[in-house]
């Protein structure tokens, strides 16, 4: 009975939260019954044997998410770069993802495939597999979306805010998937309470290391469930060592990704970071309350250095101290009434570079001078909620005028399993 | 009630977060970080300058350098201190053509401004091989040819002890090297001498707070234009390519003829002063020169190596002919043709507003604050200077 209790939370929790470094998460999905009803019915179960990739009848999954920004999500200054994806301006597809679950249920064996298309180009998101050695412990191989903070696991369409926070674009590249070889363990102190942990071994491709790097992940995560009340409290540290990490300082404009080495300075250092973070979600007849916060914060050391034929010299010693975070609530009411969602996201994020010994003055005009600052500003989200998918209408409002940043994002997404 | 305990706290992480500024530093203060008698302004942006490890830049060095640039117990006959050839309100040079040794001996070349020195690629007029300034003080303290403050074997020890006599000499010695039991030698002495000449940084006119008049920011256009050239020679933050920084890896240490002289035809320089050539031997250096920093080019007069042009204006016109004819007299010979001049050095048309354009533009780069400042300026009370 304990036993049955007990993977029932774990249901409903990775239904909800995705812990343990499940992956691809569907935490608002359209399919994802809301927590009061999860625990009241066999649908919990159902929803998590989704989620951790039961391949049941319909293995592959297609989600697709189009939509409208005003201007398109800038390269925000202030912190090293990364090649990372950015929405447009305009009408655009702003997010497809095609995968596939696999489970191999003799050997306590799942596994998932993402492949997602980005300005025409097709990537592979994820690539994992996963074994549960025993009721603690497993294990994961593979390329993982990497379970820092809340946000990086999840897939754009499952997120409650059409955009990112600042700080998961600032210092992750938007969305962080790399290499990755995880240990698990979880814990249930009672029929409330449990702990779980994941330590892992990472590669630093997103960063374009150019020569042997690695990061490694711990993170700790305590959960609590009591009828309509779920918590989650999570903390990340994160270290990386970087050689000849490949940056562009100077690339301003916002469609300058590129896939493989376009490096215009380089970066050899550490990184070091670490990431809290706190989810509630309280359910009744009422609808669903959510809050979420976290903070992270970062510090790099290192040196950086321009790529050979440059006509920039941004040889320098490097100490970047950078930090961001957000809190938001989130009203969704029950879907008898109305399937709408209410959401309010108050966001921050900041960033010290010193450089010294610099060769020249030449970093003054490069992306790690943030001006002095950094924006804030208030998200405020409407969501319409159907079956296979939703409709969102998003309007930022920004205390930094320095910095174009999208007001007006709308967004339609449209998911469905076969 | 513990969610709500977990909420409080990374409620106050966050509004902490939110409130903390941001902040771009891009200063170079590490290498120095102990001496805050060297300053670098804002306005000016410098780099900093090479320091090397054999002398660390300390308040202690720079302050005993100080007195000892400003006492004239420092040369043999007690007639000269290092100031007597570079007067602060010159911009550390003395308005003469050449200078004349503390036993009167008339140098060959003119005295160089100490401006931004610590900058330097390569220290006097000519010689490719001091790339120190703690190298090149050998030169005025212990030269023999020509004799500058005459210190050599037979009164080395005489000159050091009446700086052992002095009791504020002990305490400057004993602050500066710290370390050392006998710190009163010619080595420490030149030790302060470079540390004092490092921080004579000239960073605060009114081209580095981009404060020029309209007949300036004209020369300046010009200055920078390759109708004039001027900047080939002296460009970058300095106004010389003869410049080095803290970081600079592959550091260049370039000499041009300008076309001053051209005897016999055939290239060559008057015999005490041919440049480079001197060190080489090599004729493509006859009459190679290092190119100055022209930060306060206006107090610096007179102008090239042996002070042979008067005036700013003289100078201009100089360049704008391409070179130097001299029709008679020793120095005789068309330097427009010496065969080793620097291709920079071709000649150009200006109108007479052109020039003074660029006069003016040049002498935007005067550096009041320099002139006066205390950090730079004689410590010994007026009373008691040596």
């Amino acid at each position: 009975m304990k036993y049955t209790q007990t993977l029932l939370f774990m249901a409903v929790m990775q239904a909800s939260y995705g812990w343990a470094g499940a992956g691809h998460d569907h935490h608002h999905s359209a399919e994802a019954p809301n927590s009061a009803e999860a625990l009241n019915s066999a649908e919990a179960l159902n929803s998590a044997e989704a989620s951790t990739g039961d391949t049941g009848s319909r293995p592959w999954r297609l989600d697709v998410q189009l939509g409208y920004q005003d201007v398109a999500e800038p390269v925000i200054p202030g912190f090293l770069s990364w090649n990372g994806h950015r929405r447009k301006a305009g009408f655009a597809l702003q997010h497809l993802d095609l995968g596939r679950a696999f489970q191999w249920s003799e050997y306590e064996l799942d596994g998932r495939f993402t492949l997602s298309l980005h300005d025409n180009q097709v990537e592979l998101h994820e690539a994992w597999v996963r074994q549960s050695l025993n009721e603690q412990w497993q294990w994961q191989a593979g390329k993982v979306l990497v379970d820092i903070g809340l946000q990086n696991t999840r897939h754009s369409h499952d997120r409650t805010f059409v955009d990112q926070p600042l700080y998961q674009n600032a210092l992750w590249g938007g969305e962080l998937s790399e290499a990755a070889a995880n240990l698990s363990w979880h814990q249930a102190w009672s029929q409330h309470w449990r702990v779980s942990a994941v330590a892992g071994l990472l590669s630093t491709e997103q960063q374009q290391t150019e020569k042997s790097s690695g990061a490694g992940l711990v993170n700790l995560v305590l959960s609590y469930q009591n009828h309509g009340l779920t918590a989650r409290f999570k903390a990340d540290v994160y270290q990386a060592q970087v050689n000849q990490r490949g940056l562009t300082l100077f690339a301003f404009d916002s469609n300058s990704h590129t896939h493989g080495s376009g490096a215009t300075e380089y970066f050899d250092g550490v990184m070091r970071h670490q990431a809290l973070a706190l989810e509630v979600d309280w359910s009744g007849n009422w609808g669903t309350l959510a809050l979420a916060s976290e903070y992270q914060q970062r510090t790099e050391s290192g040196e950086l250095y321009s790529a050979a034929g440059q006509t920039t010299d941004v040889a320098a010693d490097a100490e970047l101290e950078s930090w961001g975070g957000y809190g938001s609530l989130s009203w969704r009411f029950p879907k008898s009434v109305v399937p709408l969602e209410l959401a309010f996201r108050q966001q921050w994020l900041g960033s010290d570079v010193t450089l010294t010994n610099p060769a020249t003055r030449d970093l003054d005009n490069s992306l790690l001078n943030q001006q002095g600052t950094l924006p804030q500003g208030r998200s405020y989200l409407v969501r319409w909620h159907r079956q296979n998918g939703s409709l969102a209408l998003q309007y930022n409002q920004w205390d930094d005028g320095n910095l174009a940043l999208p007001e007006w994002i709308v967004s339609g997404y449209y998911g469905v399993a076969f | 009630m513990k969610s709500g305990v977990w909420s409080v706290v990374l409620g106050v992480l966050i509004t902490l977060s939110g409130c903390r500024s941001s902040d771009f530093d891009l200063e170079s203060e590490q290498q120095v970080k102990l001496a805050s008698l060297f300053q670098l302004s804002e306005e000016g942006g410098f780099i900093l300058p090479a320091v090397p490890d054999t002398n660390p830049l300390t308040n202690e060095r720079i302050e005993l350098g100080r007195h000892l640039f400003y006492d004239k117990r420092l040369s043999g006959n007690q007639t000269q201190s290092c100031e007597s050839c570079h007067f602060q309100h010159l911009a550390f040079t003395d308005g003469k053509a050449l200078p004349t040794g503390s036993t009167g001996e008339v140098l060959a070349r003119n005295s160089q401004t100490l401006t931004n020195v610590a900058y330097n690629a390569t220290y006097t007029w000519w010689n490719p091989i001091f790339i120190r300034v703690e190298q090149q003080l050998s030169v005025p303290l212990t030269g023999d040819e020509p004799v500058e403050l005459g210190i050599n074997d037979a009164n080395q020890t005489e000159v050091l002890e009446r700086l052992h006599q002095d009791s504020r000499y002990q305490a400057l010695f004993d602050e500066a090297f710290p370390d050392e039991t006998e710190p009163y030698t010619l080595v420490n002495v030149t030790k302060a001498l470079a540390a004092f000449t490092r921080i004579l940084i000239s960073d605060r006119s009114p081209f580095d707070r981009n404060d020029l008049s309209d007949s300036a920011r004209r020369g300046k256009d010009l200055f920078f234009s390759e109708k004039a050239e001027c900047f080939h020679c002296h460009g970058g933050f300095n106004f010389s390519s003869s410049t080095v920084t803290a970081n600079t890896r592959f550091a260049e240490r370039p000499f041009f003829n300008t076309g001053l002289y051209n005897l016999n035809q055939n290239g060559s320089y008057p015999a005490d002063n041919t440049g480079k050539y001197q060190v080489t031997n090599d004729w493509v250096d006859m009459g190679a020169f290092r190119p100055p920093t022209l930060r306060n080019v206006e107090l610096t007069a007179p102008y090239m190596h042996d002070g042979s042009i008067e005036t700013l204006e003289e100078v201009i016109d100089f360049y704008a002919a391409g070179g130097r004819h001299i029709t008679a007299g020793e120095h005789a010979g068309d330097g427009r043709l010496n065969p080793f001049k620097s291709d920079f050095v071709s000649g150009f048309d200006m109108t007479a507003q052109e020039k003074a354009d660029l006069v003016n533009f040049l002498k935007s780069l005067t550096d009041q604050a320099f002139l006066t400042d205390t950090r730079f300026a004689n410590p010994w009370p007026q009373e008691v200077t040596p």
